[in-house]
């Protein structure tokens, strides 16, 4: 529907805006111009896709928070396998 | 007058006012803004004056009104959050307000000024995020980090966390100020069409100026259907967050 693909739009919009906006305001704070904007403009644009992500999923969360009831599905799918990644990353260390 | 789409979004002022360095004129936006509480105040006092217990016409909205908002922290916030009730009432109430008002032609539509739905967003970013300090403590911070990610990815999760916490009231506001500001205009641009060909093919443009009303009809339906609908899904976003807030995890 049209407000869903709004609600994308918007999200896609507003990841960028907090992550290039953040990066200028770095870069103008610690004078380490233009590697702030770069590293952010980077994070921004995954955070975007990441709220993309979650939003369609049908969680409508922005953040790592999840409804208990839908988390037993879609939040217990991805997070039996991290504690695999967890173990493998210690295995790493 | 009529070929400026966007002049229906100018700031007028009404009475100048200056306090301390800064401009706190009082204009056409603040004029709807208290247009608007008045409106929602005025419809709840008389709605509720009578008390009857099979209600009037003006209590069975106020009535519908409550339970709708109240219906939606409930099943979107959960039980707990009952306390905020008031606050996501008032946000709801004042959102769909402005957005109808603005759909009665020559008024000004507040709610399509980025400033005044970036201030209501940051009110629930703040809002929420103290909420989820007190209600947690320290704790609150342990969700920039999802449980189970492998610690190595830590130097890029957790940026990526906090942009995403932070685009929140970026979002929300933007959603809701770009719905409107595209609707009204494009309102603007058919009733601009109508007069253009009026002007130039006369008693032609009469008949062909017919068209771009016939599509405004239908727009207005339409816009009245998104003025509702951007107020529902501010609404319903508070209330997310507002569970989120709640539960951390």
């Amino acid at each position: 529907m049209l407000g869903v693909a709004f609600r994308v739009g918007a999200e896609l919009v507003a990841a960028m805006v907090v992550g290039v906006g953040g990066g200028l305001v770095i870069d103008r704070w610690l004078g380490t111009s233009p590697w702030g904007l770069i590293v952010m403009f980077v994070l921004g644009a995954a955070a975007a896709m990441l709220n993309v992500y979650r939003a369609v999923n049908g969680m409508g969360y922005a953040v790592g928070y999840r409804r208990p009831d839908t988390g037993a599905n879609s939040g217990g799918g991805t997070n039996s396998t991290p504690d695999k990644d967890e173990g493998e990353g210690n295995r790493g260390h | 007058m009529a070929t400026d789409p966007l002049h229906q979004f100018r700031i007028e002022q009404i009475v100048p006012l200056h306090l301390a360095g800064h401009d706190v004129s009082f204009t056409n936006s603040s004029l709807y803004m208290v247009v608007a509480a008045v409106l929602v105040t005025g419809l709840l006092v008389a709605g509720t004056a009578s008390r009857a217990l099979v209600p009037g016409r003006l209590q069975s909205v106020a009535e519908l009104l409550y339970e709708f908002v109240s219906g939606m922290v409930r099943d979107n916030a959960g039980a707990q959050a009952r306390p905020y009730f008031p606050l996501v009432f008032s946000i709801f109430a004042f959102v769909l307000f402005g957005n109808m008002i603005g759909m009665i032609p020559g008024t000004f539509t507040f709610t399509s000024h980025i400033i005044v739905t970036f201030t209501l967003a940051a009110l629930v970013f703040v809002f929420v995020t103290l909420v989820a300090l007190i209600r947690h403590g320290f704790h609150f911070f342990s969700f920039f980090f999802p449980s189970g990610a492998p610690i190595a990815l830590a130097p890029i999760l957790i940026p990526i966390e906090i942009i995403s916490y932070l685009m929140r009231p970026v979002s929300l506001s933007i959603r809701l100020f770009a719905n409107m500001m595209a609707g009204h205009t494009m309102l603007k641009v058919f009733a601009g069409f109508t007069i253009t060909m009026i002007g130039a093919l006369g008693a032609v443009g009469w008949l062909a100026g017919a068209v771009p009303v016939a599509i405004n009809v239908a727009l207005i339906g339409f816009e009245i259907m998104v003025a509702f609908l951007q107020a529902y899904v501010f609404t319903i976003l508070t209330c997310l967050y507002i569970r989120d807030a709640i539960e951390l995890h």
